[in-house]
């Protein structure tokens, strides 16, 4: 079934508080969907409209083609595995599963039938007679999967299904979640704050923030190409630097940080104008071999050497105040040399720095440029 | 440990002066009802010391007379139907205060509760008032007293069923309506299984509370006692005495074992509610 979403225009306002800012989002079939950020950002209210527990103050919302923006949540052909599962206390497990099959009245067999199914695809045989609360966490969790699977939806909502589980269980739950996503062909719509399930489960993610959505993209492109800096600082670690564009050609924009120190970075980025660059900490180099000639190259003291089992984590401080933070794998001598006070030279390619701001010199008030956050699918003007 | 903390640390003396006056309260607060059942079995007609020898005959007098069996009866039919009305009316009012965000829900709610502290003769005067010539003249009768009761049970019973209906996690009854259940399904199939124990714990106190009580009943019963008042005015007669210690023994008991009862369901309903 086709199990596309879209979102248009969509905005939701509690009183004077707007919860959700004018989003417009499209959510392929059988995509594998993220919604992240922290709490507060509209997330979770968003998913309830899609499952319309909230009705849009503005906006339309449609599934499989079809408007849905008013349609009561019994009545549309998504499900949802909520926060804390809501299993129904007093229901066996079989009875917890069976509930929306017989809601519909579909025929006794087929209830049968299926509710196995859907009991052996989240490997719950042997529990069907047990209560939730005789359950461990991950078994109530593969409950409440089951419980909406079971009525083959064109689409799933998760609302962070796996934040009651411990670090060990919630590793396993995602790749089994993926796996059932896969094996469905069902559409997943999920929401979280953490970055890293994001990042593990997703086809696309769309971080969001402050009721809209910053960058809407595949888990590669979030990470490796932030497009604002709140982005960059909200998924994975981030050094964000403010720069001023010296010489602007051919793409690509070198910003000089003191003699023989520059930063070079593939942007369009005027000469003059205030940007923001973020580098990756496991971008930099301690060496500038194999590089290419337009690699930036960076000297400072180090400030502090973190180990981290697999890598160390390194703070430099550098002339002009600013500071980076550079993560290398314990496999380099390099990085296992490396002492507070010691002066250091950093390198990493061009194409390891990103411009996430570009304001034109001539608006640009200060030094300071203000992120642009217009996401991917949300061409909008910055929001304030 | 938090549940440590809320103990306090007594000395032996101390706890041996606590458990000497835990003794004497409990003595004080249950004698007159030990005794009471002793004089009930005693072969005397008069309620003194000595004791002088046992008997059922008081027993049988009570039960054959025909004043306390239809008071009996009028108590028990005020008491349960005052009892379902007022479970009713405050399970209507607990839902909406529970889970939709009512404006005005401080005011509602201690208007509904007013009748806990408002004094009964106050309520009984003004209901005597209002039914004989007031703006609602229904005549004083049993349905008047079981008006009376509902006022007085609806409080109790709404603070039984609030905190239950509350304590339910809301998602539960979402989780029903994205599975496809309708308003209605979800009360009877999610909610009503859930909250059962404490509908019937508050149906028990509400009994239990119209055949207990005497003041709202004496003002408006009319022609046909009540237990209770049946009961309060036959202490005027001192040939009578004998046959209502029985009678008042009977009440007593019966209205321990409604009280534990509606204790224990409301006790087993916390443990369904954890599933156990």
């Amino acid at each position: 079934m086709d199990g596309h979403i879209v979102l248009a225009g969509v905005t939701k306002a509690f009183g004077e508080n707007v919860v959700v800012d004018n989003i417009d989002l499209t959510i392929g079939d059988g995509e594998f969907f993220s919604m992240l950020g922290p709490s507060g950002c509209g997330k979770t209210t968003t998913l309830r409209m899609i499952a319309g527990f909230e009705v849009p103050t503005l906006g339309s919302i449609s599934l499989t083609g079809e408007d849905v923006t008013r349609v009561p949540p019994a009545k549309r052909n998504v499900n949802m595995v909520f926060q804390a599962y809501a299993l129904f206390p007093h229901m066996t497990v079989q009875e917890n599963v069976e509930f929306g099959l017989r809601i519909k009245k579909v025929k006794r067999q087929e209830v049968k039938a299926r509710a196995a199914e859907a009991i052996q695809s989240v490997q719950l045989e042997g529990f069907e007679e047990r209560k939730p609360a005789q359950l461990s966490g991950g078994q109530q969790q593969r409950v409440a999967l089951a419980r909406a699977l079971v009525n083959r939806p064109a689409a799933l909502l998760l609302d962070e299904p796996l934040g009651a589980l411990d670090m060990k269980l919630r590793k396993e739950m995602q790749l089994e979640l993926k796996e059932i996503q896969v094996r469905t062909g069902t559409t997943f719509v999920y929401v979280t704050h953490d970055q890293e399930e994001a990042l593990t489960m997703s086809d696309r993610i769309a971080v969001m923030n402050n009721g809209i959505i910053e960058q809407c993209a595949g888990p590669r492109e979030i990470y490796e190409h932030p497009r604002t800096a709140f982005v960059a600082g909200f998924i994975g670690t981030s050094n964000l630097v403010n720069l001023r564009v010296d010489r602007s050609a051919g793409g690509c924009a070198t910003m000089d940080v003191s003699t023989g120190q520059r930063i070079v970075a593939r942007s369009d980025a005027k000469a003059g104008s205030s940007v923001q660059v973020t580098i990756r900490p496991e971008k930099i180099h301690l060496r500038s071999d194999g590089l290419g000639d337009d690699a930036s190259s960076v000297g400072g003291r180090i400030s502090d050497v973190v180990y981290l089992g697999s890598m160390t984590q390194i703070i430099v401080d550098l002339a002009t105040g600013e500071r980076l933070t550079v993560h290398r794998l314990n496999d380099e001598a390099a990085a296992a040399d490396a002492k507070v006070g010691d002066t250091i030279t950093l390198h990493w390619a061009a194409e390891n720095s990103f411009v996430i701001a570009g304001l034109p010199a001539d608006a640009s008030g200060g030094t300071d440029a203000a992120p642009s956050t217009s996401g991917n699918d949300n061409g909008r003007e910055a929001h304030e | 440990m938090a549940r440590d903390s809320t103990f306090v640390v007594i000395s032996p003396n101390g706890k041996r002066l606590l458990t000497l006056f835990f003794a004497i309260f409990l003595i004080i607060l249950y004698l007159p009802t030990v005794l009471l059942i002793l004089f009930s079995f005693n072969d005397s007609t008069v309620a003194t010391f000595p004791l002088v020898g046992f008997t059922t005959k008081w027993y049988g007098l009570a039960i054959h007379s025909e004043e306390i069996r239809l008071s009996l009866l009028a108590s028990l039919r005020v008491g349960l139907i005052s009892a379902f009305i007022a479970t009713l009316l405050a399970l209507m009012a607990a839902y909406p205060l529970a889970r939709r965000n009512v404006r005005g829900r401080p005011l509602i709610s201690a208007m509904l509760l007013v009748p806990l502290v408002v004094p009964t003769v106050v309520l009984g005067v003004a209901l005597l008032i209002l039914f004989q010539k007031g703006a609602i003249p229904i005549g004083l009768g049993l349905e008047s007293v079981m008006i009376g009761h509902v006022i007085i049970a609806l409080p109790f019973a709404l603070l039984i069923l609030l905190p239950r209906i509350a304590s339910i996690d809301k998602r539960l009854e979402e989780a029903a309506y994205d599975l496809g259940a309708t308003g209605l399904q979800t009360f009877r199939i999610i909610l009503l299984p859930l909250i059962t124990p404490s509908i019937i714990s508050a149906f028990l106190i509400s009994f239990v509370f119209s055949i207990d009580e005497v003041v709202i009943a004496s003002f408006l019963a009319g022609d046909q006692a009540t237990y209770p008042v049946y009961l309060y005015s036959g202490l005027k007669f001192p040939e009578k005495t004998q046959t209502l210690i029985p009678v008042a023994t009977v009440m007593i008991v019966l209205s321990f074992l409604f009280a534990i009862g509606a204790e224990m369901i409301r006790r087993y309903g916390d443990r369904r509610l954890q599933g156990r």
